[in-house]
């Protein structure tokens, strides 16, 4: 990748994609929001993209170099939750093909007369079984046969796939028979795509690992004529991808393995908002991104943090992911009352379209949404133009939250409050869920809102929480395509280990033989990738470590080659889980590295310090409703805001693509990157 | 005097009730140490109000949560209120004293908030140990008492010693130790979140919170069986047998609808057998709560209010209401299957365009224990098999999925070679075992184990005989069938329940039952 030119990310969104050029030194960030393509998502890229760099050339910018753009793709996303994917076949184990079918025999919903679970993107007729089999270390029992070879391929050519997935049982202790199959269908059926278990994902657990590679294997042709086309208009070495573990990922890579782009965009907002931590210094917090129908939320600790335990359509991706968890509450989301009297918020939601009530396009009988609730209270003003020309109708949702308030027996306050109540308390739940579950205190974590909505609801959630402080990026609307620009090549590795290591000192641990030879391995690997992007050595940063648990158990907890990563073990058990066990033995499941670029630094803002108090004239009056009636709040728009100015609550402070509430009892101060710290108004903020 | 709850109280309690079931819920499954509750989530955990109601649990499995108020309610007979200290727990197990069968032990934990004298919540949870004694390792023996059947607990104070004696008169006493360790750290937590969230809204204000949200429950349900046509329906259903020579053990069940109200009665089916597929009464409880939670509404909150406008009467020494000392190890996991489909089969008549044909109806279950060479050690292990769902009015049923009382996963290929001394030769799905009909039933599975070392082996297995019923003119499902396939060649037919030792190189195929189609068949 080279430095120094012009460089854009683009985010595609359901309803908008977003653009963020970045100018170079002091020229700061520019952005840029159109209508997404969803038949063809590269249309409003390129479009998008010729749109942002006409706005510098408007500017006075030069723009004959070609620019680096860095997108965030949810064609692989897509293609899989609306089955539009590539026709793939599973080959196995002969007495295993249908093991995707069955996965673990359990079904998502338990009280369901005719229960349903998710299906594997591929029909069952499409699974080969291969004879050979190995032993749980490795150790061939039975063969592969040439003979089968020849087979494999014959029937794979009257199957007509475009792509297969290679998942043979204990394949990670000895990848042999995969390379086998590998090398003969890449002689014999050489334009097929192929994914090979051994290689995607060397780890234990034959229905997650074969899951991954039928969700790799069934989107890969797609995703590979998509960014085909892309790299093809923008230039091969000019495009990057973001994926799911907070990186970029080149075409090739992205076209061989896009099943590392599932949450592509939510990935994006994650990394942007550890750019704020960066500049803010404000290390350790929980991310909230409110989008239409959903939230998404996860947890910064002084880095990224990550899971294996990711899905997509119902599927596991049992590749690390950063951690995000979703919630069905959005701005979009329907309230509504059930026979037993009690309001429910979600999971239907108005989506883009036809929008809330407020948005003035739904038919009656009008259904309120978080957004109307909004209204009501005079978070969102009527009759204010929101991004995308948007205005907002009063009385539309006004009837709307009317219509639900009756039906509950409420006041219209009472019913709009509640409203955001509800859809709070399951915004709270997922905030523990990614904090308090892990063993973090949100004593001690900021909460990052981003997206429009997010700013409404932060400053209530964190008082609900006891979370101190909340930080609302700039730009939050366009937080994920700023992440885009701050990702780095990223690539992880592992590899099953399944060694039990006796109650031996801590530092032995990595010292194992076996165990240095598998961290050696993926170090190698991870080393290979970041050369292979033309990083320089001094450049790169990989990093070790290895999943542990005590002998006996199923989970495991990634522990940093450290000092003494047994010890290390042991404090984080005790942390997740309460206790620790010292007398019992260690099993290392599996080595895992992780590499990764030095960012580049994003140009920093110096927002003027005002050196006085707001002028009065910058303050609009409002009035703000809760259940208890009208009170009196100002308004201000973010763009008329100088560093050191100071909002006390009651206030609401609008922008181009968000709205943040600054609840009574709490005050908002902008920093010189132009960030919004919400604080508590304890000593009050002008005697800061 | 404290506010009502309105539309939005309601659901804001809902949430943070059903939370902290959640949150204990994943505790244990991460940091318990058999496969058991870890890998195959064998576990429950919930919450209770004073008097041992049921205010909130996760949902894990059916069978656990119905039955587990009763554990909870021989605590407290057991240990009143002033017998108990601050931080103590409760541990129980015995089916005739608040269990359901012996390898399902709960433990429970009082919470006794600051400045008051008696405990006004209780947390619970109940995990399936792979071993607790007995006459068979994996203790799910073929009994004929229940005191061959393992540790008997009747309700004690949960101290070191406790734990001690339980691990004791286990195959695998370390397993037992982390295991327990692992359920304490759940309840300790779920007793620390009650305790934040009384001293955020006031301990008075949420037990209140939980009364209501039972009352909601219940007004819910009331809807759903007013809506069900009155009158009386009649089905009956047989068990293949208890596996020491009774056959054909008839369920019945006799539904009678009145307004908003259901009398469920079993009270005609046969006398407690000598073969451990006994029911407690808590079991046969919780296969009725189990049924009508199916026909509420999606989001009904799983609490008390479900079994208010329900009785269900059963008849004192006949197998749905044993009495001690009847073996009981398959109960819980069989006969609670036979009574779903009993149940469903009366209902089906109510409601024809709502009820799906018979499942599978068993839970498959296998138990192998030996020597371990390659650790030097003894080990037991036990699985539970899935197999067809039964086709619905709207819908194909699901192949290869675990239905009605349990919702247990399965232990991958690749972890079980890797923890025991044995090889699967195939796990497939077993098709064409799914009854035809205009929806058909789904299919079973075929799980095949090659044995290394010598090992003896416990089956517990149902619909070897009967199969599931189709419905509506629908065809039944394929029975299951347990084969044994020794090394010299020779192929046995095993008897649905049995008990047996197997020599290296014997394989043993399990086929599983296939569900009942639905509507008759297209020609």
């Amino acid at each position: 990748m080279q430095t120094g030119a012009i460089r854009i990310g683009v985010d595609t969104g359901g309803t908008f994609t977003d653009l963020v050029l970045d100018a170079g030194p002091g020229r700061g960030l520019l952005t840029h929001k159109l209508l997404s393509t969803p038949a063809d998502p590269g249309r409003a890229v390129l479009i998008g993209i010729a749109a942002i760099l006409e706005k510098l050339r408007g500017l006075g910018g030069r723009t004959d170099a070609t620019p680096d753009v860095i997108h965030g793709s949810t064609v692989a996303t897509n293609a899989l939750l609306e089955g539009k994917v590539a026709r793939a076949a599973f080959v196995t184990t002969a007495g295993f093909e249908d093991v995707p079918w069955i996965g673990r025999q359990n079904r998502p919903r338990l009280y369901e007369l005719e229960p349903q679970k998710p299906q594997p993107p591929l029909g069952r007729d499409l699974a080969v079984g291969v004879p050979e089999r190995l032993r749980y270390d490795g150790v061939v029992l039975e063969p592969l046969q040439p003979a089968a070879l020849v087979a494999l391929v014959h029937r794979l050519r009257g199957l007509d796939v475009d792509s297969i997935a290679v998942c043979l049982l204990h394949s990670y202790a000895n990848p042999r028979h995969e390379q086998l199959i590998a090398e003969r269908l890449a002689a014999d059926l050489p334009e097929l795509h192929m994914t090979l278990s051994s290689v995607l994902l060397p780890e234990f657990r034959e229905y997650e690992r074969a899951s991954t590679c039928l969700v790799n294997a069934a989107v890969a042709p797609v995703m590979g004529r998509y960014i085909g086309r892309l790299a093809d208009e923008l230039g091969r070495d000019r495009l990057r991808v973001m994926a799911s573990a907070g990186g970029s990922l080149p075409p090739d890579v992205v076209a061989r393995e896009p099943v590392h782009t599932i949450v592509s965009g939510p990935a994006g907002g994650v990394v942007g908002a550890a750019t704020v931590a960066r500049v803010t210094g404000v290390e350790r917090f929980v991310t909230l991104d409110m989008g239409g129908t959903s939230t998404d939320v996860s947890l910064y600790h002084g880095g990224l943090t990550y899971t294996t335990e990711g899905e997509i359509a119902g599927l596991p991706v049992k590749l690390p992911m950063l951690d995000i968890h979703t919630v069905g509450a959005g701005g979009g989301s329907i309230a509504w009352i059930d026979a037993g009297g009690a309001l429910h918020v979600g999971p239907e939601s108005t989506g883009a379209e036809p929008g809330p009530a407020c948005y003035g396009r739904q038919q009656p009988p009008y259904r309120a949404t978080v957004t109307d609730a909004h209204v009501v209270l005079g978070h969102l003003p009527g009759a204010t133009p929101l991004g995308g020309g948007l205005v907002l109708d009063g009385e539309r949702a006004r009837a709307a939250v009317g219509e639900l308030a009756r039906e509950a027996g409420l006041t219209l306050l009472d019913a709009a409050a509640g409203i955001l109540r509800v859809a709070e308390v399951t915004m709270a739940r997922a905030v523990q869920r990614i904090s308090v579950e892990r063993g973090f205190d949100l004593r001690e974590l900021a909460l990052m809102p981003f997206g429009g909505a997010g700013g409404l609801h932060a400053a209530r959630l964190a008082e609900q929480l006891g979370m101190p402080r909340v930080v609302v990026p700039r730009d939050p609307g366009l937080l994920s395509a700023i992440g885009m620009l701050a990702a780095t090549p990223l690539y992880n590795f592992s590899q099953a280990v399944m060694r039990r290591i006796g109650a031996v000192d801590g530092p032995a641990l990595a010292n194992e033989p076996s165990v240095q030879a598998a961290l050696a391995a993926v170090v190698e690997k991870a080393r290979h990738a970041l050369d292979a992007e033309g990083i320089p050595r001094d450049r790169q940063i990989i990093e070790s470590s290895l999943d542990l648990r005590y002998t006996g158990q199923s989970y495991e907890i990634t522990v940093p080659v450290v000092a003494d990563p047994a010890a290390e073990f042991a404090q984080r058990h005790e942390r997740l889980y309460g206790y620790r066990s010292p007398e019992r033995e260690l099993m290392v499941v599996a080595a895992r590295a992780r590499a990764r670029a030095v960012p580049p630094e994003l140009p920093p803002l110096e927002i003027p310090q005002r050196g006085g108090p707001l002028p009065a004239g910058l303050c609009q009056r409002i009035e703000l409703r809760d259940q208890s009636g009208a009170y009196a709040g100002v308004s201000v728009a973010r763009d008329d805001l100088l560093a050191g100015d100071c909002i006390v609550g009651p206030a609401v402070i609008r922008e181009y693509s968000a709205t943040t509430l600054v609840p009574a009892g709490w005050y908002g101060s902008l920093t010189t990157a132009g960030h919004i710290m919400l604080d508590r108004l304890t000593a009050g903020c002008g005697d800061e | 005097m404290l506010p009502p709850a309105d539309a939005v109280e309601l659901e804001v309690f809902k949430h943070l009730l059903a939370a902290i079931a959640e949150e204990m819920g994943g505790r244990l499954m991460r940091s318990a140490f058999s496969p058991n509750i870890k890998e195959r989530r064998d576990f429950s955990c919930a919450l209770f109000d004073a008097g041992g109601s049921l205010l909130a649990q996760a949902a894990h499995i059916p069978v656990h949560l119905g039955a587990m108020p009763l554990s909870v309610q021989a605590v407290l007979a057991a240990f009143p209120a002033g017998l108990q200290a601050a931080g103590d727990m409760y541990v129980v197990n015995d089916p005739y004293a608040g269990g359901t069968h012996l390898p399902d032990i709960t433990v429970v934990a009082p919470c006794r908030l600051p400045g008051e004298n008696g405990p006004r919540f209780f947390v619970a949870n109940r995990a399936h140990h792979a071993d607790i004694g007995g006459i068979s390792p994996g203790s799910m023996p073929l009994s004929r008492s229940i005191d061959e059947e393992g540790l008997r607990i009747a309700p004690r104070r949960l101290d070191a010693a406790t734990i001690d004696w339980i691990a004791g008169a286990s195959r695998t006493p370390d397993e037992r130790r982390g295991d327990l360790r692992a359920q304490v750290a759940a309840l300790e937590l779920g007793r620390r979140r009650i305790e934040e969230l009384c001293a955020k809204h006031g301990s008075e204000l949420v037990e209140c919170r939980g009364r209501e949200l039972i009352a909601y429950t219940e007004r819910l349900m009331r809807r759903v069986i007013d809506s069900i046509p009155d009158g009386a329906y009649v089905f009956a259903d047989r068990l293949d047998g208890d596996g020491t020579g009774v056959e054909d053990i008839v369920i019945r069940c006799r539904l009678a609808i009145s307004g908003d109200r259901a009398v469920v009665d079993f009270r005609d089916s046969a006398d407690q057998v000598p073969g451990p597929v006994n029911a407690v009464r808590a079991i046969t409880v919780s296969a009725v709560n189990y049924v009508f939670s199916c026909l509420g509404p999606a989001a009904l909150p799983s609490n008390a209010g479900v079994m208010r406008p329900v009785e269900v009467l059963t008849r004192p020494g006949s197998v749905l209401e044993a009495q001690a000392p009847a073996a009981v190890a398959a109960g819980n996991v069989e006969t609670s299957q036979r009574i779903v489909d009993v149940l469903l089969g009366a209902l089906s008549q109510a409601l024809p365009d709502v009820i799906p044909a018979a499942s599978c109806g068993s839970m498959n279950n296998l138990a192998i224990g030996g020597f371990d060479p390659r650790h030097d050690t003894d080990f037991a292990y036990y699985e539970t098999l899935a197999g067809g769902a039964g086709a619905g009015p709207h819908r194909d049923g699901l192949p290869a999925v675990h239905t009605h009382m349990t919702n247990t996963l399965n232990t991958p290929v690749e972890a079980v070679e890797h923890a025991y001394p044995l090889r699967l030769a195939e796990y497939r799905i077993r098709t064409g075992s799914g009854g035809a009909g205009q929806q058909r039933g789904g299919d079973g599975v075929v799980r095949s184990y090659v044995f290394d070392h010598v090992a003896e082996l416990t089956l517990l297995t149902e619909r070897r005989r009967h199969a599931p019923y189709g419905l509506a003119g629908g065809l039944a499902g394929e029975a299951g069938r347990n084969v044994l396939l020794s090394a010299d060649g020779s192929r046995r037919e095993l008897p649905g329940k049995c008990r047996i030792q197997v020599m290296p190189g014997d394989r043993l195929e399990i086929a599983t039952p296939g569900g009942g189609g639905w509507g008759e068949p297209k020609r």
